[in-house]
Order: C-alpha cells, then structure tokens, then sequence
C-alpha cells in the first residue's frame, strides 16, 4: 500500500444505498451489486450532484450509450484520490468483473479532473485519440460549470465512436 | 394631496417597480444555480451510476463465466469473452 488514497480506492466498489439505487462509496469493500440502477427520483436533492431534470438526461444518455453500443457506459462523480488514473483503473476493474467491454467515465469536481477508461472490446471500439476528443469536449462544458451538459457530451461522442453494436 | 399619498406615489411606486425588476432578474439566477462552480467545493457523495440493466443488453451485471451460458441470445458464438483490463482512455483538466 503506497498511499491511502490508493488503498481506499482498490476497496471502491459498488453497493447499493437504502432506496437500492448505485452508488459508489470508496470505502466500502463489501460486495453487493445485485441492483445496478440509476434511479432519478432518489438520486436527487438536496445533498446530491444533479437535479432531477439533469439526473434524468444523465440517465438518458447513458442508457442510450450502453443499448446502441452494447458497451457498459459508466460514469462516476466524486473523488479520485491522488493518483486519479489508479483510482479509475481500479473501477473500471470492478466493472470488467460484470461485463466484457465496459467504458468508464471517472469525474473529480473537487480536483477539476476527469479520467475515461477503455480497455478490451471497449479500447478497440473506441480509439484513445476519440477519447481525448470526448475528454476535451467534456472539459469544455465542466469548466463552465455544466457537469451534467459535459457527461451527455461525452456519452454521446463515445457511443457515436463506438457505432451499433 | 397628503403626505401619506406623496410618499406612496413618489417613493412606493418606484419602490416597487425596483423590487419587481431585481426579483425578475435574480430570481430567475437565483433558481438555476449551478451546484458546481469551477473551482469550488464538492461536498456531495461519490455517486457511481450505470445504465438500467434492462435497457442495457442481457449481459449487464452478470461474470464472464454467467455471460457464456446465455452468450446464445447476444454474442456470436466463438466470441472470446475476456475480462477486459483498462487498456485506454484519456485523462484531463480543466
């Protein structure tokens, strides 16, 4: 274990909240991931990210990412630790445990960074020069202040590299 | 005309129109306030979202091992199915 950054983020791992929608909490290292689902009502309010109106285009773009693709699009706002790439690695490596070709897109507000992790089917469907190309046009929007615009952003310009599965 | 009326006509009525103005322009700011100012702070929980498992094709949420048993109803056969390792991507700032 070099840091706790790095130690907290290898036990990140999806878990289930009370109202059973995902979420992830890094330092939970339990397994439970029986209901992977955004769901707009309870992940909205008052101590959440998004509103609803922006919760609900989030989910829209996601799902719409994943079925036109077949690829596990992922996106995960919070912090990433020091080493922000380790951190979404290791995600995405509890992602690739549930599907073949999954695509992860890791947000820190707090440290204005952002990481898009490809790898398998996923990497070849989605050239790192389109993800620089995705990343920039996300950068774009959050540097205005629009996370939930530069997460739809980014969805798209990766599912329309992706094409049709 | 008394003094109660001058006073409302001379300074309540340009009172409110003033009020009326600032509550048109601020409110509506007011209202769509950004949760996320460059630069600011972020004290919300991590939050990790994946797409609905049943817009998401049949192999959402299921091992590589689960997914070969039904790999009839999605995949080619003969797809290989290996665990994907992060391989690519892109980083940045802003």
């Amino acid at each position: 274990m070099q840091s706790s950054s790095t130690a907290s983020a290898l036990g990140a791992d999806l878990h289930t909240d009370r109202d059973g929608a995902a979420t992830v909490d890094p330092y939970v290292t339990e397994q439970r991931a029986k209901d992977l689902t955004t769901r707009r009502d309870s992940q909205s309010g008052p101590d959440r990210p998004f509103k609803p109106a922006q919760l609900a285009r989030i989910d829209e773009a996601l799902t719409l990412a994943s079925r036109e693709t077949g690829l596990l699009f992922s996106v995960y706002v919070g912090e990433l630790g020091t080493d922000s790439r380790a951190t979404a690695e290791a995600m995405f490596g509890k992602l690739s445990g549930r599907h073949h070709a999954p695509v992860l897109l890791a947000i820190s507000p707090a440290q204005r960074r952002l990481e898009i992790v490809t790898g398998g089917e996923s990497a070849r469907r989605i050239p790192n020069r389109v993800a620089s190309l995705a990343a920039l046009a996300m950068r774009g929007s959050f540097a205005n202040g629009d996370l939930a615009g530069g997460i739809v952003t980014g969805l798209r310009q990766l599912a329309d590299a992706a094409g049709v599965a | 005309m008394s003094i109660v009326e001058t006073t409302l006509i001379f300074v309540g009525i340009p009172a409110a129109v003033f009020l009326l103005v600032a509550a048109l322009v601020f409110g509506r700011a007011a209202a769509h306030t950004p949760r996320y100012r460059p630069g600011g702070s972020w004290q919300f929980e991590p939050v990790w979202y994946l797409p609905h498992p049943d817009h998401g094709g049949p192999a959402l949420s299921k091992p590589p091992a689960a997914l070969l048993d039904t790999a009839g109803s999605r995949a080619l056969p003969g797809q290989v199915l290996e665990t994907a390792t992060a391989s690519g991507g892109a980083s940045g700032e802003w």
